[in-house]
């Protein structure tokens, strides 16, 4: 009797399968249409940078992209790889290159599992002076970020931390934005599971990391990923913070080094860029295994 | 359970802790001394690696009696981009370089704040004649920028240009041949410009006679060669309302309007000049040096002239930059001149020879003219016509909010190039209006 | 007894989780506040040390109140908030929702659309500024769909015959489509309804109908208005042109920023179990329905989070106007010249670059205040629906 019943329902999906064929079909096409089209939209200035990075010195606003013979010949005459070569050689980047590494890895890591710490007490406790906090926190990211560049530095300097790791990665630390984005997030965790977890014999901390960070992991990990992006690239915190020549350099003050009054060796700038954009795609491709176990971990919870 | 997890947040603890504040407790390295003269540069890679070795020829100087013997110059480089506020920054931690390469526009307000030496007492000393000499010495515009005068007229001197540059005007050879142009005979006159402008100008292959960028420091080559004053001698009041601003600036707008030879470079999203020139759109743009090596490796066949001449002859802006030095406690009268006498080596005729020479710029020192010669004789020709500009550029108005007069008149040149039919003004309303503004914010 | 110390406990751990963050907030973010809003009341004297700053009171904000460029670039401002702010929530949440089905290639999409996060913001701008440059990409778009939907094919039909037909009939087609969406809109908005007689319903039918023709399609309608605003766009290129500058800037953005919602859009949404949607199923909803009814209102915390964040990015926008506009092309109204895309954070730093440090301040808490109002409405709004 199963056996049949079992039968009659795999013909059943087998007769489904055809019809989803054919009337979900053209939507399907246009809908990979359309997304592709948007995706070429979007990913365009990218394609640009890279292609810019290959071209020669001088020629950068030149919009010439298509050689004019397909043979080797044609090509160098409107590419060469020097650009490449050149960032690396002349111009220590190398240095530049671990220097940004380090402050952006430390710097978004702890800045994430702060902001994780101070979210999930936004979003899930109840405390003296909460909504005023929250209200001081929310005032802090409408000042735009130059008002708060000279008492910050005057405030690093006065610790010592003057062209310091320290001084680089530290004052940033706070990350407002990302305290508001993991209360929002976390407050679609539902209680139900936090009381069963104090039920169980849970103390505060092991709630926190073994029932909140793993529900949260896809975001967590976006915070990660944006502030390492924007420690990765923040140009005149490193630039006031640092000695002139210092050993510390980051690669966006090394970057501007390629900006004179005149315009800049935009070649050189991009092929740079390209350089610099390759730990931030590795970091996404890394991420977006951590988005997908995140996704199924939770679901199966349920 | 709770044991190790105490254990582990003590760890991170002290980790923190160490991380924190390690630097509070060890001492500082060691820095520079009273011997010491620290120069901050903002120099490209060529230029940075010239002016190195100066400064090692300056170290090994071994004569005796020397002005600055005893002294060693040390080179740090700051990115071009970001230096206003890298200074800023350094002057409110108190610990400014010796010597800093400045954008010229900066020196008002370095002066107004009080943190640069001035160093007219020292040319003085030597001797009142000589003083004058010295600065003779310099192309006038680019020492110009140096000299500010304060509120009870009495001049200051806070330093020596170290590079200098104005606009010519450049064009398109083959541009010229297409449009049966002679491409030797580049536009002496205003009236000559426009003529050549209008056979060049070609809709259908969309390439346009002339290209203009529109801030107040492209404009100036316009006010200047129909004699339009900015400020007047003073400096308190702005002069922009005279009938020979009114006529540049009618010129200019007619080039987009009425002649319609121009291509758009002003506005914002069009190509602007250089791109533009590069892309062969623009037949004719004012341009400075800076970009000549760059036109040449896009292998445009251009050719650079003087500033077509208005009524008042050929003239033009400038740019480029100084070296000042800047006030530092405990500083010793020899270290003073010891600066001094680093900063007239690097400009010396000698030197800015091999400056011009070897990186293809204009010296700052006018004897160094003659001592320049190029083996490329199309670079020489090029070089030489910028030398020639140079003779005739005028600084630019030394104003303490200098980047607040673009702000104000930038906006209102534009409106008047729109013109009034298409929500823009005219002329005289934009002049007049720009004046007022700058007579109230910029020159209180 | 037993909830008070409960209160006190609890209260004793949420402080110890927001300790870390708390201490440096405290020092590097809380006292710079404090110092800017000294600083609004004072005017910068001469000299760079921090002893050098006069106390002027409330001066700077009295002057800001009667700057017209202020008022004017809060106006561009929230004009550049209501374009970006829903565009950018629309389109993170459209392509989330496109993204999270069965769809192939699913992942390489997904970071297609993010990756232009990850770009530097002046580089994207410079970019995108040769896009729209005269004779770039777009700008032949434009030129090109200009020239077809004005094509005399009337006129053209003996010497270009092909050309012609085409033409008519793609514009036929866009006429048709137009007419089509006014025959809709007239069948949801009929009068007919309010009226007792059939009679007055119809005429007030045909007027209502025959405004909206005339809107359209008269010579000061919209058509017309469109076709005027291409033209300029031709001839000042697009961000040149005041009235197309700010849509294609935030064009650019919102395409650079789109895939930035989308992750978060996709792991609220990825977080609702199948279940609550199966449950749907056998309650017998279409796809729109679960959309409403479910996925809406959970992901609502991520809405108003890129609301508001979305408002504050706006009013402190700078890098992209830097890189692109500059401040914009110049309109001038009541005889000032006044920039297109003059937003309040770029008119801020051209103030903080004129070393205007005092006025700045004052400034960014003026507008601190406002974003807080705004906030303020918003959180209601969004609030009440819960």
């Amino acid at each position: 009797m199963t056996n049949n019943a079992v039968e009659v329902q795999k013909t059943h999906m087998r007769k489904e399968k055809k019809k989803i064929n054919y009337s979900q079909l053209i939507p399907r096409i246009i809908l990979y249409c359309l997304l592709t089209f948007g995706a070429v939209v979007v990913l365009f200035p990218l394609i640009w940078m890279i292609l810019t990075a290959f071209k020669l010195p001088g020629t950068a606003f030149k919009l010439s992209f298509i050689p004019d013979s397909p043979t080797g010949s044609g090509l160098a005459r409107l590419y060469t790889l020097a650009n490449f070569s050149k960032v690396l050689s002349e111009f220590n980047f190398m240095k530049y290159f671990v220097n940004s590494l380090i402050v952006a890895t430390m710097a978004a890591v702890f800045a994430t599992a702060f902001s994780c710490m101070a979210g999930y007490a936004f979003a899930k406790k109840e405390f003296a002076y909460k909504e005023f906090l929250f209200y001081l926190l929310l005032g802090t990211m409408m000042i735009p970020g130059m008002m708060y560049l000279v008492p910050q530095f005057v405030i690093t300097i006065k610790l010592g931390w003057f062209d310091t790791y320290q001084g680089m990665i530290v004052p940033h630390l706070a990350n407002v934005f990302g305290v508001f984005m993991m209360r929002q997030f976390m407050r679609s965790i539902p209680d139900s599971l936090i009381e069963a977890a104090k039920l169980d014999g849970a103390s505060e901390w092991q709630t926190f990391t073994i029932i909140i960070i793993p529900l949260a992991m896809p975001i967590i990990v976006t915070l990660f990923l944006l502030t390492f992006l924007f420690h990765w690239s923040n140009f005149i915190w490193q630039l006031v913070i640092t000695k002139p020549g210092s050993a510390l350099l980051t690669l966006p003050v090394g970057l501007a080094y390629f900006s004179g009054p005149h315009g800049s060796e935009w070649e050189m700038m991009m092929a740079a860029s390209c350089f610099s954009i390759v730990p931030i795609a590795i970091l996404f491709l890394v991420a977006q295994n951590f988005f997908i176990e995140g996704m199924t971990k939770g679901a199966v919870k349920e | 359970m709770i044991k190790s997890s105490t254990i582990v947040s003590y760890a991170i603890g002290a980790f923190l802790f160490i991380f924190l504040f390690g630097t509070v407790f060890c001492s500082g390295s060691g820095g520079l001394g009273r011997n010491d003269i620290l120069v901050w540069h903002s120099y490209g890679p060529d230029e940075a690696k010239f002016f190195e070795s100066i400064v090692d020829e300056w170290n090994a100087r071994t004569e005796e009696n020397r002005v600055g013997a005893g002294f060693r110059v040390h080179v740090a480089q700051i990115p071009w981009m970001g230096q206003e506020s890298k200074y800023r920054t350094s002057l409110i931690a108190g610990s400014p370089p010796d010597i800093g390469r400045v954008d010229t526009p900066f020196i008002p307000e370095l002066s107004y704040n009080g943190v640069l030496e001035d160093i007219k007492p020292i040319m003085d000393a030597e001797s009142k004649a000589l003083s004058a000499e010295v600065r003779l010495d310099y192309v006038p515009a680019a020492m110009e920028s140096n000299v500010i005068k304060d509120k009870s007229g009495v001049e200051h001197v806070y330093g020596f240009p170290d590079q200098t540059n104005g606009a010519c005007l450049f064009f398109n050879k083959d541009l010229f041949r297409q449009a049966g142009l002679d491409p030797e005979k580049p536009p002496k006159t205003w009236e000559e410009f426009l003529e050549y402008a209008k056979k060049l100008t070609n809709k259908e292959r969309d390439v346009f006679g002339f290209g203009m960028d529109n801030s107040l420091w492209w404009t100036f080559p316009f006010f200047n060669t129909y004699g339009a004053k900015f400020l007047s001698d003073d400096g308190t009041k702005c002069l922009l309302n005279s009938p020979e601003a009114q006529a540049a600036l009618q010129f200019k707008v007619d080039l987009f309007q009425k002649h319609k030879v121009e291509g758009g470079a002003w506005a914002s999203g069009g190509q602007n000049t250089e791109t533009g020139f590069m892309n062969g759109r623009y037949a004719m743009i004012l341009m400075g040096p800076w970009n000549v090596s760059r036109f040449r490796s896009a292998k445009i066949n251009f050719g650079v002239a003087l500033v077509p001449a208005g009524p008042k002859g050929t003239s033009t802006n400038v740019g480029g930059t100084n070296m000042v030095i800047f006030k530092k406690p405990g500083r010793t009268p020899e270290q003073l001149k010891a600066c001094y006498a680093f900063l007239r080596y690097l400009t010396s005729p000698d030197v800015q020879a091999r400056f011009g020479t070897k990186l293809e710029q204009i010296p700052v020192n006018l004897k160094a003219y003659d001592r320049i010669k190029l083996d490329d004789p199309e670079k020489d020709k090029i070089l030489k016509t910028f030398m020639e500009q140079m003779k005739t550029a005028q600084p630019r108005p030394k104003v303490l909010k200098y980047s607040q007069l673009e702000t104000i008149i930038n906006p209102e040149m534009e409106s008047a190039i729109v013109g009034p039919e298409k929500g823009g003004k005219t002329v005289e309303q934009a002049l007049k209006n720009a004046m007022e503004r700058i007579d109230n914010e910029a020159l209180k | 007894m037993a909830k008070a110390m409960n209160q006190a406990q609890e209260s004793k751990v949420a402080y110890l989780f927001l300790a870390p963050f708390l201490i440096i907030f405290t020092v590097f973010l809380a006292y710079p506040i404090l110092y800017s809003l000294i600083l609004s009341f004072e005017e910068s004297g001469a000299g760079y040390s921090l002893n050098a700053l006069n106390f002027v009171g409330l001066k700077n904000y009295f002057r800001l109140a009667v700057d017209y460029e202020f008022w004017w670039a809060i106006l561009m401002t929230l004009y550049y908030a209501v374009l970006i702010v829903p565009m950018g929530i629309l389109s993170s949440l459209v392509l989330a929702i496109l993204l999270n089905n069965k769809l192939s290639f699913k992942n390489v999409f997904r970071s297609a659309y993010f990756l232009p996060n990850v770009l530097d913001m002046l580089v994207i701008g410079i970019i995108w500024t040769l896009i729209y440059s005269k004779g770039g990409i777009v700008d032949r778009i434009v030129e090109y769909s200009f020239e077809f939907f004005t094509y005399n094919f009337l006129g053209n039909m003996a010497n270009h015959f092909i050309i012609s037909i085409f033409t008519m009939i793609t514009q036929g087609a866009l006429y048709g489509l137009i007419l089509l969406g006014i025959y809709k809109i007239y069948t949801v908005f009929s009068m007919k309804r309010y009226t007792k007689s059939e009679f007055t319903g119809n005429v007030l039918d045909v007027i209502v109908y025959g405004t909206a023709f005339v809107l359209v399609f008269g010579s000061g309608g919209i058509l017309g208005g469109i076709s005027g605003i291409a033209k300029d766009a031709l001839e000042r290129g697009i961000l040149g042109t005041p009235a197309t500058c700010m849509p294609a800037v935030v064009f650019a953005l919102v395409v650079k920023g789109a895939g930035f919602g989308m992750i978060l859009f996709l792991a609220a949404i990825q977080n609702i179990s199948e279940s609550v949607y199966e449950a749907a199923d056998i309650d017998g909803c279409n796809e729109f329905q679960k959309f409403v009814y479910i996925t809406l209102p959970l992901v609502k915390p991520i809405i108003l989070f890129m609301a508001v964040t979305g408002i504050i990015g706006a009013l402190n926008a700078f890098t992209e106007i830097y890189a692109m506009t500059k401040g914009g092309p110049i309109m001038t109204l009541f005889g000032k010249s006044l920039g297109a895309t003059k937003l309040t954070g770029y008119y801020l730093f051209t103030k903080w670059e004129q070393s205007e440090y005092g006025y700045a301040a004052a400034m960014s808490y003026a507008l601190l205040v406002l974003t807080i109002v705004i906030s303020k409405v918003q959180e209601k709004y969004l609030r009440a629906d819960d």
